[in-house]
């Protein structure tokens, strides 16, 4: 399920038609306000990106299904936090004891990484991976020393790769639960079986895939030609992510 | 005219082990020529060399008369190879990207690679599904998408390893359908299988590979005879001393 969350879905929205490069930059801003922003502004923030999920014709209750190990690491965050940053105990407890501004800070972080994470889904869910190719590569056209082209397509295989490695995931993790992996209670050794074959697996998938690419002629020397062509959509998107971005500055 | 020419193809794998040994072969162009064997005979490996994915510790591959040694990017713009696992061959997002990603590798103009793609996909069927992820096509979908994808590439040979592998009976009809058209269309076609009942109907001419050297060559319905002898099931319909119809009847 994860795998058909992560990846394109083609539709005719408006998000879908904006320029790749409008949404790259307004990502990159709206990440960096993040980092400023506070409880309120976030809240705001997350509320945007699951309305524009809706408006792209997403399945937002599947995606949110699909994050739910995410969402358990973004608990652990929290709970770490809670019980190292020092203050007053919430709840009166006294062994372990989680601290209202250690809970906060905690809170502030994971809603931050949820903002991230949610928006790149949004940019990977409407934007082909050869658009977003082409508009990295765009961006690093004028970076000196930088070998634009490469890694461009570098970062292309790897939104491509991402799906292919949690369909592998799942598969490998249904494979595990028919031996009964289930009955084995640590925790660790159920992940060590899961991970190492799952590595090998998906070594063997980039091998493949490199000597797929090979045998197609891949190279530096590729057929770029993406039209790239501003309209006024683009640029009030544009000015609507910089809105976005002062309002949750101001907000604080 | 040949368009394969293979002289003294010897390879050995990394660790000593002889793949091929002497090899001597040439294929007519617009031919449709079957490559059969045991596991570990060395198909998967003589295809590779075809392609340019792999190079002779010894002898000489030449395709349209170029060795490929010397120029390999012509071996992979004349020979378009179609993998047994479709899945490890999907690079692109959507159909018609993967389609598209050989044409952008050879750097053609997007109105060529517009032709050239919607040409490929229509060919195999494909041209409703262009912008459905090809994660979520089926088995026989995926094996149309990897031919398309290296069709698109104009080639002027197709070397598929193994392209009934995994699918259900409609999904080998329409495979070999769309190979069966290819050929009719003057291509010429290198089919590498262990099952020769699907296709050796179609084919003009039968290779037999054993421990890495050509074990017997020629018309199909007298190498057949021959091939138990060389670990490939003979088909039932020739046990039976019929000839082997074809699946797309």
């Amino acid at each position: 399920m994860a795998a058909v969350a992560f990846g394109y879905h083609h539709a005719a929205t408006w998000l879908h038609g904006l320029d790749v490069r409008v949404k790259l930059a307004a990502m990159v801003l709206l990440s960096m306000a993040s980092l400023r922003a506070g409880g309120a502004a976030i809240v705001l923030a997350i509320s945007v990106a699951l309305l524009l999920l809706r408006h792209v014709r997403q399945p937002v209750a599947r995606w949110l299904v699909s994050l739910r190990w995410y969402a358990v690491l973004l608990a652990g965050i929290v709970l770490v936090r809670a019980l190292t940053t020092p203050g007053e105990p919430l709840f009166g407890m006294s062994r372990w004891p989680l601290s209202g501004p250690g809970m906060e800070e905690g809170l502030l972080l994971a809603g931050r990484l949820l903002f991230v994470t949610l928006f790149g889904l949004l940019l990977a869910a409407t934007t082909r991976p050869s658009q977003i190719r082409s508009a990295v590569e765009w961006y690093l056209r004028p970076v000196p020393f930088v070998p634009h082209r490469q890694a461009a397509t570098m970062i292309g295989l790897l939104v491509r790769f991402i799906p292919v490695i949690l369909t592998q995931a799942t598969e490998q993790g249904e494979a595990l639960r028919a031996r009964a992996i289930d009955n084995r209670r640590n925790p660790l050794r159920r992940t060590v079986f899961l991970c190492m074959p799952l590595l090998r697996r998906t070594f063997v998938t980039a091998d493949r895939l490199a000597l797929a690419m090979e045998a197609r002629c891949y190279g530096s020397q590729r057929s770029t030609g993406h039209p790239w062509r501003m309209t006024v959509r683009d640029w009030s998107a544009l000015a609507g992510a910089g809105g976005l971005c002062l309002t949750m500055l101001a907000i604080g | 005219m040949d368009i394969v020419e293979i002289t003294g193809l010897t390879h050995r794998y990394p660790d000593g082990h002889p793949s091929l040994a002497g090899i001597d072969l040439t294929i007519a162009r617009g031919s449709f020529v079957i490559l059969a064997g045991a596991n570990g005979a060395g198909k998967s490996t003589l295809l590779k060399h075809l392609n340019g994915l792999l190079l002779p510790d010894k002898g000489e591959v030449r395709i349209g008369g170029v060795p490929v040694r010397k120029d390999p990017l012509h071996a992979r713009r004349t020979v378009g190879m179609v993998f047994q696992d479709a899945d490890s061959q999907i690079v692109g997002e959507t159909v018609w990207d993967d389609a598209a990603f050989g044409p952008e590798n050879l750097n053609w103009t997007a109105e060529r690679i517009q032709d050239s793609v919607e040409a490929a996909l229509a060919t195999v069927g494909l041209g409703d599904l262009r912008d459905r992820s090809p994660h979520l096509l089926s088995g026989g979908e995926k094996r149309r998408l990897a031919i398309a994808g290296v069709l698109a590439m104009r080639p002027d040979v197709i070397v598929l390893d193994e392209p009934f592998a995994n699918l259900d009976y409609e999904g080998v009809r329409q495979v070999l359908t769309h190979i069966v058209t290819l050929h009719a269309d003057g291509v010429t076609i290198i089919v590498c299988v262990h099952d020769l009942e699907k296709v050796l109907a179609h084919a003009q001419r039968l290779i037999i590979l054993q421990q890495g050297r050509i074990a017997a060559d020629g018309a199909p319905e007298e190498v057949v005879r021959k091939a138990e002898a060389f670990g490939v099931r003979m088909p039932a319909a020739c046990r039976l001393g019929g000839k082997v119809e074809s699946w797309l009847r």
